[in-house]
């Protein structure tokens, strides 16, 4: 199982879209694909019409070694699972700090899942926390949107500089830009520059589009309710650039994508 | 949870339909008519391993191919095929493949049966719109009484599926399926495939006459050879030739242990026509191995140019093309009908007690324990010294192993199981030290007949010759490795624990 986490620090940039868009692909493709929702908000869970649970303990939660089994939950669509965000989990860094090795405590409860999926996705709170560290820890790669302003690219930065500093392998970042408007000067410089400076990013970006927006109203991926539109075809071309760069089949040869 | 039901008598998908719409949130998905098809290797390796995997064809669409656990609805598609799969390695995804690829080993997936069936979807959703759980009914037109409900429970939300099947257990309308609804569905529309093994076992009795025991024996081995039959002259699978040629051999074996429980002219022309048969099945079967290791080899000599390797694909595919055309005419004609017709009725004549030999009438027991003794015994002549220099003597013993090996299998139920499966393991032990060679053997003849074939018109390609000088070496090295093996794996097999062991057996004693 490979594990993908969308991640960045900073809120409201498309985790949660590039997370549900991509994960449904995923499964298009005919890979066996789970969401885990970690962020407490439920977003994830949201578009697939799954409400949040409210139960366990936090303790109680991280020591089950085969608990998330439990917790999977069977999306509209087959071979996509979603694990859904738990109300209850909103103070896990303190229960995590409790652990001998906190930091690679939510690596082993996700393991449990290791033979029923092929991919997992991981979406998460915009924080950096003891959940994040367990995050990075446990992802092989890490999705990373990034607006293109200023504050946003210096995010990304930054979050560079802390894997350089904690040992996070900086392959392991996959920044790609997110709610673009291509009619603004600044988002096209932002984007030229970003490009030269971080080769790494991917060669496709989201722009910001209506039906994207829409995907809290259809509750569903985009790609299940406007297929065809630009938000859903650059989610598609990002899931291709993210195949190629990391070696996965894009399943492309399947007849009824795109 | 079962999750698999039948109607019960007097119900059809009409009134299921109508229970279903009953429930909150319940929505109907359409209709669809499709040819649902089983696939499977023709010894249905995938049924034995507990898997089911079917396809629903609605032209013009791709067919929708589910690999899923018999019994269950946990299934898996598999993506991305435009036609039905022919073998294992036509899945495009790799868990799946390899899944598939190691419980076929290699043989092709053949539809085993097929019929229309009716299915009626329907989903239901809670009232966010997120489906909880779906449904399937099933009915098909050739057996209209036969309808099956299928629950395909969504994780999370299973108890919305078990309510509904709760109430239409109360209400006596359906009942659990207790075979899988693919097998269901076959054996409704007449179409269930026939249970086959390839090594039959046969029940027999200690004091039952020789002769009657063996006949019933060679029936069955020459069943699984007419079992085999239509598959070897469609050529779907090589295996077919595979399993044909072990039953014949098999027979061909006991009718030698047990030669003197049957008429001697009556087994002397029996004898002359099953070599016969060996022949004209051998050359097929030499090329299908061959064909399957010649990539191995081309591999193993890079310096072999591409042309020649190519004109020697060629070669070994239409040499094999011809054997195999010559091998069909032989199935079809009147003349291999006949005779295997007056085998059969021979075998019915010895089953009555007719055409026994000197020892037809004493107990097969006995018949089977003297005829073990005399193989062991040869064995043991065997002479490891000799052997270094000649591989015709390594391949004898292997010849004599497998004769007894065939003896302990096909009498298996005479014996205790568990002194049986001793002896059987320190054989298996002698067989696998001296490993197979022998294919090495016959292929470098079978490569040097093909290349000499082609000099008569040109003299012998260069490459074909590097391939053969290079085949040959291996082969020696391989065989000298072996003989090594074969001398630590032959003392144990002299030594008198498994000596003692074999002594018990043939004594009867246990
Ligand atoms: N490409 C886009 N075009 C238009 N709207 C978008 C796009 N991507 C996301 N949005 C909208 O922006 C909002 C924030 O997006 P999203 O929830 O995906 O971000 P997030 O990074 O997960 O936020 P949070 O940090 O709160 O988890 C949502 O309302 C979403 O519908
Ligand atoms: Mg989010």
């Amino acid at each position: 199982m490979k594990v993908f986490a969308t991640y960045n620090v900073k809120g409201g940039v498309g985790k949660t879209a590039a997370t549900v868009n991509l994960a449904y692909l995923a499964s298009r493709a005919g890979y066996r694909c789970v969401i885990w929702d970690l962020d407490p908000q439920g977003a994830a869970g949201f578009y697939f019409r799954i409400e949040p649970t409210a139960t366990t303990d936090p303790q109680a939660f991280l020591e089950k070694k085969r608990g998330l089994k439990a917790a999977v939950h069977g999306t509209n669509y087959a071979g996509l699972d979603l694990i859904p965000a738990d109300l209850g989990h909103r103070n896990l860094d303190i229960a995590l700090s409790e652990f001998r090795k906190p930091t690679t405590r939510l690596g082993k409860l996700l393991s449990a899942l290791e033979d029923d999926y092929d991919l997992a996705f991981v979406d998460c709170a915009p924080h950096l926390s003891l959940v994040s560290e367990n995050i990075f820890e446990m992802a092989d790669w890490l999705l990373v949107p990034v607006i293109p302003t200023p504050l946003s690219v210096r995010a990304y930065a930054q979050l560079g500089e802390f894997s350089t500093a904690h040992g996070l392998a900086r392959e392991k970042l996959l920044p790609f830009f997110s709610m673009v408007d291509r009619r603004r000067q600044l988002h096209c410089e932002l984007i030229t520059q970003f490009a030269a400076d971080h080769p790494e990013v991917l060669r496709s970006f989201i722009p910001y589009t209506s039906q994207v927006e829409k995907m809290g109203e259809q509750r569903a991926p985009v790609q299940t309710f406007a297929a065809g539109s630009p938000g859903a075809r650059a989610f598609y071309a990002l899931w291709q650039a993210l195949c190629e760069r990391i070696g996965l089949d894009d399943g492309s040869h399947l007849a009824d994508e795109t | 949870m079962s999750c698999q039901f039948q109607a019960s008598p007097g119900v059809d998908a009409e009134m299921l339909g109508t229970l279903l719409l009953a429930q909150t949130g319940m929505q109907p998905q359409g209709t669809r008519r499709i040819e649902r098809c089983y696939l499977d290797t023709f010894d249905h390796r995938l049924a034995q391993a507990g898997w089911a995997l079917d396809a629903d064809l609605q032209s013009p669409y791709p067919p929708v191919v589910h690999l899923r656990r018999l019994g269950t609805e946990q299934q898996d598609q598999l993506h991305g095929l435009t036609s039905l799969p022919a073998r294992a390695t036509d899945v495009p995804r790799p868990r799946l493949r390899n899944q598939l690829t190691k419980i076929t080993a290699g043989r092709a997936l053949l539809p085993v049966s097929a019929g229309e069936i009716t299915v009626r979807a329907f989903d239901c959703m809670d009232e966010r719109g997120k489906l909880t759980a779906r449904f399937l009914i099933e009915t098909s037109s050739e057996s209209p009484a036969s309808t099956v409900l299928r629950v395909q429970a969504i994780t999370g939300f299973e108890p919305v599926g078990q309510r509904v099947i709760r109430a239409a257990r109360r209400a006596g309308l359906i009942k659990p399926l207790r075979e899988d609804c693919g097998l269901f569905w076959l054996k409704k529309l007449g179409r269930a495939p026939a249970r086959y093994r390839p090594k039959p076992i046969i029940p027999l009795r200690a004091e039952q006459g020789s002769s009657r025991a063996l006949a019933k024996l060679l029936r069955a081995y020459t069943q699984v050879m007419q079992t085999n039959e239509a598959g070897i002259v469609a050529d779907l699978d090589s295996e077919f030739l595979h399993d044909y040629r072990v039953a014949l051999r098999s027979i061909r074996s006991w009718l030698g242990a047990l030669k003197s429980t049957i008429a001697p002219d009556l087994r002397a022309r029996f004898r002359a026509e099953l070599s016969a048969l060996n022949r004209a099945t051998g050359e097929l079967r030499d090329m299908d191995v061959l064909g399957g290791c010649l990539e191995i080899y081309l591999a193993a000599c890079p310096e072999v140019p591409p042309a020649a390797a190519a004109a020697l694909r060629h070669r070994v595919q239409s040499t094999r093309e011809a054997a195999r055309a010559a091998l069909k005419t032989h199935l079809l004609s009147a003349e291999y009908q006949s005779a295997m017709q007056s085998w059969g009725e021979f075998l019915d004549a010895l089953g009555r007690g007719k055409h026994a030999g000197r020892r037809g009438r004493s107990p097969v027991l006995n018949t089977v324990c003297r005829a073990l003794r005399k193989r062991r015994l040869a064995i043991l002549r065997f002479d490891p010294v000799v052997a270094r220099h000649d591989p015709e003597t390594l391949h004898e013993l292997r010849k004599d192993c497998k004769k007894l090996r065939y003896l302990l299998e096909g009498f298996q139920r005479l014996y205790a199981p568990e002194a049986l499966q001793r002896a059987v393991r320190e054989l298996k032990t002698l067989q696998s030290a001296m490993g197979d060679t022998w294919d090495l053997h016959v292929h470098h003849e079978l490569l040097q007949r093909l290349v000499q074939g082609d000099s008569a018109e040109s003299p012998p390609d260069p490459g074909a010759l590097q391939l053969l000088t290079t085949l040959g070496e291996r082969l020696g090295s391989l065989e000298r490795k072996q003989v090594a093996l074969v001398d630590a794996a032959f003392a144990r097999f002299r030594a008198p624990r498994v000596q003692r062991l074999y002594a018990r057996l043939e004594e009867n004693r246990t």
